[in-house]
């Protein structure tokens, strides 16, 4: 159990699954379907790249997520096929979308951003209870280091909110600040580039919300900030 | 060259998916623009404000084969109003006023979501439409 708990992943998945359980008596059966078939079509879709492309065998811990993320966000009463094309934009963004090894994009917010592009609702089911997420966002974002992320993103995003007369914490998605936002292989570590990369993040959520408030502004602006990631990686080398 | 060929046929399959599901806004134009040729003589209007995090009326009660304008307006921040059934899809922010049109042709219940992020009580932001047959009471 210890061992289990030692990877950071595992946690994620355990408030996700938390989250889901507390989502299913407020929701329809389609829910349940929609979300056990998000996970699973990531997983397998995740293997058969790994097998086929980069002699990997099984799927990683991140496909759960990346599967969870898709599909709790998504509109679930979406047809089926829409559910498949986005969790595969997921997994093939992860491992066709590199720069130096590593993966550019949030696979999941890749999808995501996709989804806004072609006005599928975001519904953001599986932001089901807000103390949890805190709870488990503070514990992920401490021990992951990321905590200047969080404080970049909130520093640019809530003061400015203020001035367009809306109370800032209740706009503030705290699903999207501590899992989303901090991603550990797309977000960078250390404290500069963490209030930047926090910053960019903010300062386009508060620039679509003002200005293209049609699109998913948290899953748009984190999509704008993993563009500057070959950026900012040259400033920390 | 195969990660290239990949991203193009990633780009093609969701292009030609996407594509084929959306309704195309002329054709939505169009009908409505038809719609309204053929019925201008009654149309229920029905202001339908949207809030953090609901909708009002809730639920909104329409009559099967009639005609209705949603006069749409927000309270608080930008909501999205999305009736999957009647293809209606509309973002109205404060301040602002967005008229939609539909005939109630379908007739049941069907679900009104939010589909901008306006809120941690978004996922919970949920209206209904109910379109009632001759035969209801």
């Amino acid at each position: 159990m210890i061992k289990l708990l030692k990877d950071k992943k595992n946690i994620v998945i355990i408030l996700f699954t938390l989250l889901f359980f507390i989502k299913i008596p407020q929701e329809s059966q389609r829910f349940i379907f929609w979300i056990l078939g998000g996970v699973a079509l990531a997983c397998l879709i995740d293997s058969i790249v790994g097998n086929f492309f980069l002699e990997k065998k099984g799927f990683a811990n991140s496909a759960i997520i990346s599967g969870f993320i898709v599909s709790g966000i998504l509109d679930y009463h979406q047809p089926w096929y829409i559910l498949l094309t986005f969790v595969l934009a997921a997994i093939i963004s992860k491992h066709l979308l590199r720069f130096r090894g590593k993966h550019i994009f949030n696979p999941a917010n890749f999808a995501l951003f996709l989804a806004t592009i072609f006005k599928i609702p975001l519904t953001w089911n599986i932001e089901s209870n807000i103390p949890l997420i805190i709870i488990f966002g503070i514990y992920l974002s401490f021990t992951y280091r990321k905590l200047f992320h969080i404080l970049g993103f909130l520093l640019v995003f809530l003061v400015p909110v203020i001035f367009l007369k809306t109370n800032p914490f209740q706009l503030v998605s705290w699903f999207f600040i501590f899992i989303m936002l901090i991603e550990p292989k797309t977000s960078g570590y250390g404290k500069l580039r963490g209030l930047i990369f926090g910053g960019i993040c903010g300062l386009f959520s508060f620039l679509f919300l003002k200005f293209i408030p049609g699109v998913d502004i948290f899953v748009s602006s984190l999509f704008i900030a993993n563009l500057f990631n070959p950026v900012l990686e040259k400033l920390k080398s | 060259m195969r990660r290239m060929l990949c991203i193009l046929s990633l780009f093609v399959f969701f292009t030609a998916q996407i594509g084929c599901a959306q309704n195309n806004p002329a054709d939505v134009q169009k009908n409505i623009k038809n719609d309204q040729e053929k019925n201008t003589a009654f149309v229920k209007v029905i202001k339908l404000e949207a809030f953090q995090y609901g909708f009002s009326p809730d639920p909104v009660i329409v009559k099967k084969g009639e005609k209705v304008r949603l006069e749409i307006t927000s309270r608080d921040v930008t909501h999205g109003v999305y009736i999957k059934e009647y293809g209606i899809k509309e973002t109205v922010s404060k301040g602002e006023k967005k008229e939609v049109e539909f005939t109630a042709e379908k007739s049941g219940t069907f679900e009104i979501i939010c589909s901008v992020y306006c809120g941690s009580g978004h996922s919970g932001m949920k209206g209904k439409l109910v379109v009632q047959d001759d035969q209801t009471p």
